[in-house]
């Protein structure tokens, strides 16, 4: 069974304008799914949709058999589906350890010991544990996004843009954090503007167009495909 | 009776005429103006003492309240109209507290808490009380035609369509060139004017003006009035003054047969059917009767658009 | 003589300023999680009062109790309250809350003026007699009410720094979204932020009326000065309402040395209207635009 399956997806955020016109995605337990395409074509839009902070008008979006299209975001991250928005996607007020905290909120065990945990898996938030999120440089915020989402042991995580604004250097560190990530047994749903990049670490990629996916293969025959080298990839 | 009706729609005229005022700013540029009693108080002070101190007509009068209203509404918004929309509502609520404040205690402009008695009323002194009722009648229907016009265009104008685009978007009309600061000051300044034209009919009109008239829950019944008619549209002003009117004389006549109820509940429980009504229109009518026109853009989407 | 004037002003500042605090922090918490000004913080202090009164005065309880059941009275009654009358409004934007929390304002002020008449009414507390200590005049009273401001105070500020449901409504004052996706239930949150605030200002209510009467216009008369402390420290920081609580306590304890008491309110206004030009988003505000 897909660890996500959506199929025919309709949404958008009015009740008259659908960015969505029907999407077919799947996700299979392990990989990192790459989700190119132009700007406006519904990547973000579909990962809201997923997290529940878009209702979905017509469709389904099924994880491990169940549909939670529509749920309330809370009840979606209990089932393991986490979601890093691209913008706002730390507490700026807060400290790195009470992002972390708040990270935890569903966590039921030990909370103390898996923030610990966390913090010595990422050791540039280990020393900044004290200092506020807004304080952080591009890189790091992203990190503790990250980091905040992972407490709560997901299955699946879904990131938006996680290199958007960061330095090239920055930006493939970035990604190979995101490896790593899914290296520990997490699948990844990975929406990128740099194609090339997230190519290198993704098992399989959608190329959407317009509110639809229009290509989907994997890594290895998007890399190859004439048509995405030279809309996506520069040659 | 017909003395009676005459007074109440002579009410309902002076209230329509506050309800416009409020319309230009709440209902059509979107600016939360709290101070409706104070203009109206410095509408009626102003208008009271110039004809009482300096035997002014009460033409002049009423033109000097109209400018010393705006006037007051462009001091108190200049500092404030740059910042968020709620400061605004506070420091206009603070402002009518403080006219308040003035009217009670500098006894020797106002006469403090005695209030100024004796103001003159149009041919007062010729006609028995109900032929000055229909004078009176009169002057307010022109007045309020006059400011109808006003306001109507207003609306029509390019001027009116760029309030409105302030009240739903703000950024998109400051993106767009235009500086709001100079449209909402203005707006502000005309509102305020309309509301002390408001101030000055009632006080040629009852002839008795004190600070205890002017408290903020008069504020409040505009608000009524202007929600429950269609806010942003000046007909519903006029309409929702006549629903106002209708409820709270009714009330008064229900609420004194209800036995075993003193003067203080009575007057309680009208005010507490007041504030009940606003939120009951606002939660089940926010279109009021006459809804301002078909709305084009959804306001949905701020549902569900995070804020930053 | 002048000297020590002003020593008893400065202190009658302090006093009146905490007591301001615990109202403006309710205020502030409530726009940092709902992000509207609840004009309702005026009647729920009225509310705590009168329920401090009842409970003290008619059933006889120690003034703690009393405090306790203000506390807790106008909590509810800021819960109760705003489920019914101002969430389902939550969508129209924040002015429009603002205006219903006026007229709920309105409403709950006139149900208790309904019950309990508009006489001034006091707490069954003994009279004492001021302390002198070295020429200034201290109400024990006062002292009371500056002990159980500070106590809660300090007990506000702990909850926050602390604990996982003060984190919680950090969480959501600060970004919504973000919380609701980390399990965090806003709408829990806003139930939580309502009643401590509504809590706040009712506590804040009944203090301030132990000082003069239990009467429907508790609230009202602090309304501005409340806006102030907060508006001052910057709408939805709370060691702002503090900072503001005291600026505006002392500004207007101060200025009765120069003007005529019954302009005190209008002090709260002007110093509005100076901190606001300024410094548009207050000493500890972010978001000022």
């Amino acid at each position: 069974m897909s660890i996500l399956a959506v199929e025919g997806l309709i949404a958008g955020y009015t009740a008259s304008d659908m960015v969505l016109k029907g999407v077919d995605f799947r996700v299979e337990e392990g990989e990192i799914v790459g989700v190119f395409g132009p700007n406006g074509a519904g990547k973000s839009t579909l990962l809201k949709a997923i997290a529940g902070l878009i209702k979905p008008r017509q469709g389904s979006i099924r994880t491990g058999g169940e549909d939670i299209g529509g749920r309330h975001p809370t009840e979606i991250a209990k089932r393991g589906v986490v979601f890093v928005p691209q913008e706002a996607n730390v507490f700026n007020a807060m400290s790195v350890e009470e992002n972390l905290e708040i990270g935890a909120f569903l966590h039921s065990g030990d909370r103390s010991r898996i923030i610990g945990k966390m913090l010595s898996r990422f050791p540039e938030l280990q020393a900044k544990r004290k200092a506020k999120a807004r304080s952080l440089s591009g890189g790091q915020r992203q990190v503790l996004a990250m980091a905040m989402a992972l407490i709560v042991e997901p299955h699946l995580m879904l990131l938006d843009e996680p290199s958007a604004g960061l330095s090239p250097i920055a930006s493939e560190r970035l990604l190979d954090v995101v490896h790593e990530i899914n290296r520990h047994g997490v699948t990844v749903v990975l929406v990128e503007q740099n194609v090339r990049a997230a190519l290198r670490i993704a098992t399989r990629g959608y190329i959407f167009v317009d509110g639809r996916n229009s290509v989907e293969g994997s890594a290895h025959e998007l890399a190859s495909d004439p048509d995405v080298r030279r809309k996506f990839l520069g040659h | 009776m017909v003395n009676y009706l005459i007074a109440m729609l002579v009410t309902v005229g002076i209230y329509a005429v506050l309800a416009l005022g409020l319309n230009v700013t709440w209902g059509m540029a979107g600016i939360a103006n709290l101070g409706l009693a104070g203009f109206m108080a410095v509408g009626a002070y102003t208008t009271a003492l110039v004809t009482k101190t300096f035997g002014f007509s009460i033409a002049a009068g009423m033109c000097l309240a109209v400018f010393a209203s705006a006037a007051l509404g462009i001091l108190v918004s200049v500092g404030t109209l740059r910042l968020r929309g709620d400061y605004l509502a506070i420091v206009t609520l603070g402002f009518a507290e403080i006219v308040r404040l003035i009217a009670s205690n500098e006894t020797w402009l106002t006469n403090g808490t005695d209030g100024i008695a004796g103001i003159s009323g149009p041919w007062r002194g010729q006609l028995s009380p109900v032929q000055f009722n229909w004078v009176y009648l009169g002057v307010t229907a022109a007045l309020l035609a006059v400011s109808l016009l006003v306001c109507q265009l207003l609306a029509r104008a390019p001027y009116g369509r760029v309030l409105r685009a302030i009240r739903d978007d703000e950024t998109l009309v400051s993106v767009a060139g235009k500086s709001t600061f100079r449209f909402k000051l203005q707006a502000m300044a005309i509102g305020a004017g309309i509301m002390g034209l408001g101030g000055a009919m009632y006080a040629h009109y009852i002839s008795y003006i004190s600070p205890d008239v002017f408290r903020s829950l008069i504020s409040l019944y505009i608000f009524l009035a202007l929600t429950v008619g269609g806010t942003g549209n000046n007909y519903g002003a006029l309409f929702g003054s006549l629903v106002l009117i209708a409820l709270l004389e009714g009330s008064r006549f229900v609420f004194a047969t209800v036995p075993a109820i003193n003067a203080v509940q009575l007057a309680a429980a009208r005010e507490m059917l007041i504030g009940l009504g606003l939120l009951l229109v606002l939660r089940f009518a926010p279109e009021g009767l006459i809804p301002e026109r078909p709305k084009i853009f959804t306001r949905a989407a701020t549902d569900i658009t995070p804020r930053n | 003589m002048a000297g020590l004037e002003i020593v008893q002003s400065l202190i009658n500042g302090v006093v009146y300023g905490t007591l301001l605090t615990l109202p403006a922090m309710g205020l502030t918490i409530i726009y940092a999680v709902l992000r509207f000004p609840s004009f309702a913080v005026a009647a729920h202090a009225t509310v705590g009062a009168f329920a401090g009164y009842v409970a003290n005065a008619v059933f006889g309880m120690p003034l703690l109790l009393a405090f306790a059941a203000g506390f807790l009275v106008s909590g509810l009654v800021g819960v109760l309250s705003d489920e019914a009358a101002l969430k389902p409004l939550r969508g129209r934007g924040p002015l429009t809350v603002a205006i219903a929390s006026i007229a709920l304002t309105i409403v709950l002020e006139n149900v208790l003026r309904f019950a309990f008449g508009n006489e001034l009414r006091g707490y069954d507390v003994p009279l004492q007699r001021d302390w002198m200590i070295s020429g200034i005049r201290i109400g024990p009273q006062q002292v009371v009410n500056l002990v159980v401001s500070v106590v809660l105070m300090l007990a506000i500020f702990a909850f926050f720094k602390f604990t996982r449901a003060g984190k919680a409504m950090r969480a959501v004052a600060d970004n919504p979204m973000l919380a609701s996706i980390r399990g965090v239930d806003p709408n829990m949150v806003r139930r939580f932020a309502n009643f401590f605030g509504m809590a706040l200002a009712g506590l804040g209510g009944m203090l301030i009326a132990l000082d003069t009467s239990v009467n429907p216009l508790v609230g009202f008369r602090i309304m501005l000065p409340i806006f102030a402390a907060a508006i001052v420290g910057g709408m939805g920081s709370v060691p702002g309402a503090v900072v503001g609580g005291l600026t505006i306590g002392i500004a207007e304890q101060m200025s009765l040395l120069v003007i005529p008491p019954i302009y005190r309110t209008a002090v709260s206004f002007g110093v509005i209207m100076i901190v606001l030009t300024i410094r548009p988003a207050g000493f500890f505000g972010e978001r000022g635009n």
